[in-house]
């Protein structure tokens, strides 16, 4: 489409009232067209001003209470940590990308023996215990992920073309929650993690950080939080102590529409 | 909203007490639903409040993001529940009922938001009323122009023209306030 065909969308698509193949069109060619991407922001504040049309209700006063508390429980996710124990099985583990299925239940099984180990020597070990049993948690996450009906796979692509990092996405639409694998990441600096990043149309969302051993990581995701449909998700590097955006995609890929 | 990314506990609070009603009214609007119109308010604060940055400003106006995400998620809802909205069947005579009136009072509103509440209030009601009626199926009931056309009984061609034109006089309409932006 050009863009005097493009122009004669955006109000039925700010509107949210275009069909799918319309708005599809529309994304992508605002996407490259500054022109028409300002013609769009103008009819969505068009469009979002219809809301001032509605007849104000003052919300209860119940709701300032709830909105404030939830605020005040809102924390940042802790970061997953790797006991040194177990570190000698990720490569095992997240070598197999493409095995997938089989290799995640096998490792599921090698980390219950190692946690069952861990746990006859409760005095020393305790914290790696700990530790294993919030990698095991993982692994059942993503055997999880991986056993669902509507289980899909993305490959994530490097947004540098001579890096060697690569990783895959398992995730499940209806259940909403994922795993990332990943390889050949590059090393990361003091203080620093691997942010996961999803995409929807109109913001991004932080569901976790992840460190790496020799290049390998993994990363289960919840994206209950999420709210509307993701169309992308990315790999960057940012301090462990946290990001309100990613700085520069290390890996990316889009979601299948 | 910079001070909002540094999660500024009273910043946050300052922008609940702008904006609450109007996020709340709007989630009402579309649901129907006081109870829904809460939980989905709450949803809508406590991800600002998480992730202020999702709003960044080379997105344009944080009033209309915000209100944006509103009615997208309440409508995601409605879509969600199967719920039928009693606005869809509304005859055009009950719709014009549910106009707000030109001078409709809204104390909780600031003075800007008021005299742009105004504004908008009497662009449409300046619209025909088979131009308002398939920009309010839209907008508040979350119809594709394909689904109206099904619901009005009118091609698909016309609805589309519609949107169009009255979507056209309605920015006609409100290009003083946004030149103001």
């Amino acid at each position: 489409m050009d863009c005097e065909q493009i122009r004669d969308l955006l109000d039925a698509y700010a509107l949210g009232a275009a069909d799918a193949p319309e708005a599809a069109a529309i994304e992508e060619h605002v996407a490259d067209c500054v022109r028409c991407w300002s013609s769009l922001e103008e009819a969505q504040r068009a469009a979002a001003s219809l809301a001032l049309s509605t007849v104000l209700q003052k919300a209860p006063p119940s709701l300032r209470s709830r909105v404030l508390a939830e605020a005040e429980r809102r924390r940042q996710p802790a970061l997953p940590s790797f006991p040194g124990r177990l570190r000698w099985l990720w490569p095992a583990a997240t070598g197999t990308l493409a095995a997938g299925a089989l290799a995640a239940l096998a490792f599921t099984l090698v980390l219950q023996s190692e946690v069952s180990g861990l746990r006859d020597d409760k005095d020393r070990l305790t914290a790696d215990v700990e530790d294993a049993g919030a990698v095991l948690e993982d692994q059942r996450q993503l055997m999880s992920v991986l056993a669902a009906p509507d289980a899909q796979q993305i490959s994530l692509d490097p947004a540098d073309p001579d890096s060697e990092a690569l990783a895959v996405y398992y995730w499940s639409k209806t259940s909403r929650t994922g795993a990332l694998l990943s390889n050949n990441l590059p090393a990361l600096g003091e203080g620093q993690v691997y942010r996961v990043w999803v995409l929807t149309g109109d913001e991004v969302y932080d569901v976790g950080s992840f460190e790496s051993w020799n290049g390998v990581g993994q990363l289960s995701t919840d994206m209950k939080g999420v709210s509307g449909r993701p169309v992308g998700i990315g790999v960057s590097i940012e301090d462990a102590a946290g990001a309100q955006q990613p700085r520069e995609m290390l890996l990316f890929a889009e979601f299948p529409r | 909203m910079r001070r909002l990314q540094y999660r500024d506990k009273r910043a946050f609070e300052a922008i609940y007490d702008r904006y609450g009603d109007l996020v709340y009214s709007t989630a009402l609007r579309v649901l129907r639903d006081a109870h829904l119109a809460q939980d989905i308010s709450q949803e809508i604060f406590a991800r600002l409040w998480r992730n202020p940055v999702s709003y960044v400003a080379e997105r344009g106006r944080f009033l209309t993001w915000l209100i944006s995400v509103t009615r997208n998620r309440a409508v995601d809802e409605v879509r969600s529940r199967g719920r039928r909205q009693r606005y869809e069947t509304a005859s055009p005579e009950e719709q014009q009922r549910e106009l707000p009136a030109d001078n409709a009072d809204d104390p909780a509103l600031n003075a800007q938001l008021a005299e742009e509440a105004r504004t908008v209030r009497a662009a449409l009601a300046g619209l025909p009323g088979e131009q308002r009626e398939v920009i309010e199926l839209a907008y508040f009931s979350g119809l594709t122009q394909q689904e109206i056309s099904q619901r009005l009984g009118q091609p698909l061609g016309t609805v589309k023209t519609r949107v169009r034109l009255g979507m056209q006089k309605l920015r006609a309409a409100l290009a003083p306030e946004m030149r103001r932006e």
